[in-house]
């Protein structure tokens, strides 16, 4: 019973670090964004408007994976905090 | 000698033209070479790794970028400069402004944020001026040896300047302490290098010229006297033309955060029209530099 339990508990931890490293990767695009505002600022000094377009297109995906991402997170991490807490309770 | 005058800064605002936001490396390095002689690359790097310097380097380091700011009391600053005409210390800049109650005692002078301001430029011993002014020094070395002049009264230069290049007394800007071809005390200019040329001369001769230069010059005073009241409008009108540059600039600078803005919020029929705004400022401006640079 112990080591199905450590078992489980050892799954939740490389789970709770995979999520870590999602949200870590969720910040890094968010900071892609922010640049590619500037990029687009750019773009718009050099009056290009098509690579203004592409870029906001980019933007959208990048945004929308990130919505995605975020949602993920936060469905399986609820459920393996339900987890964690049934296997604490049965401890 | 340009770049031992100013601040490696204020000489990559100096290569920077009126509207231009980012520029090639090379671009830089060559104009940099037009104006100053010496090791172009280092003059970038210390204007790069300068403490809240404006320059950047951009997605590459091919490219150097301006990141503008005007501040709104800078134009207050702008307005002392350009009234005194002549370089100022941050103590007497901000004495100035105290004394017409814009700033408190306590306020730093980064805040006026000059630095980021293209319209000033600092030079080595840390005074401000106008971008706009002239250097003048070779202009008034040639005059003074053609004129086999060795020395003169330093209140004489505002005239002598006046008189052969024509420039309006705010433009210019005469720096004899970075020249080493002059020397001056309290109240005279000597002119080095044809010092020893002339020295076999007759003194008496020297002196005669002097004389005549003076004058000269004093004519010119009145000379000076009579077509300032002239072109009274024509100045008022340079200024009013200098003010309407200063806001397209402006509007530069905050079409730039709308651009942001319709950025996030996919509105590209917004940063189209403003695309058609921005050329059209362009256009605008260009005229009126030209204009502005025919008539100063």
């Amino acid at each position: 019973m112990i080591s199905t339990v450590d078992t489980s508990l050892e799954l939740i931890a490389i789970l709770t670090h995979r999520f870590e490293r999602l949200r870590g990767i969720i910040q890094l695009r968010n900071q892609r964004v922010k640049e590619m505002e500037q990029q687009a600022v750019c773009l718009f000094e050099k009056g290009q408007l098509r690579e203004i377009e592409l870029l906001m297109e980019q933007k959208d995906g990048i945004l929308s994976t990130n919505k995605q991402l975020s949602l993920f997170i936060e469905k399986w991490e609820k459920k393996s905090n339900r987890k964690e807490e049934q296997l604490y309770t049965s401890i | 000698m340009i770049a031992q005058i100013f601040t490696p800064i204020s000489l990559l605002k100096k290569v920077f033209r009126l509207g231009e936001r980012s520029l090639a490396r090379q671009e830089v390095s060559h104009r940099l070479q037009n104006i100053c002689s010496g090791e172009t690359e280092e003059i970038i790097e210390a204007a790069l790794s300068c403490q809240k310097s404006p320059f950047r380097e951009g997605n590459s380091k091919a490219i150097i970028e301006f990141h503008q700011e005007t501040q709104g009391l800078s134009s207050h600053a702008f307005r002392v400069l350009n009234e005194w005409g002549i370089p100022v210390t941050e103590e007497q800049l901000l004495r100035k402004l105290r004394g017409l109650n814009l700033v408190s005692w306590g306020f730093p002078f980064e805040r006026l944020g000059l630095q980021t301001d293209h319209r000033f430029l600092q030079l080595s011993d840390n005074r401000w001026l106008l971008k706009d002014w002239e250097l003048v020094n070779d202009e008034v070395y040639n005059y003074l040896v053609q004129h086999e002049t060795t020395e003169l009264l330093l209140m004489d230069i505002p005239f002598l300047i006046q008189m052969k290049l024509g420039l309006t007394k705010k433009k210019y800007l005469f720096l004899p302490e970075y020249d080493e071809r002059f020397q001056q005390d309290e109240t005279r200019l000597y002119i080095l290098s044809s010092h020893a040329q002339l020295e076999a001369e007759d003194l008496q001769k020297t002196k005669a010229e002097n004389t005549s230069f003076m004058e000269v010059a004093a004519a010119m005073s009145q000379e000076i006297l009579v077509d300032k009241s002239k072109t009274t409008v024509v100045d008022e009108v340079i200024h009013d033309l200098l003010g309407s540059l200063i806001k397209l600039e402006k509007r530069s600078t905050e079409m730039k955060d709308e651009v942001v803005g319709h950025f996030s919020s996919n509105n590209l029929e917004a940063i189209r029209d403003l695309m058609t705004e921005k050329e059209k400022n362009e256009k605008v401006l260009l005229k009126l530099k030209e204009i502005v640079d025919e008539l100063t």
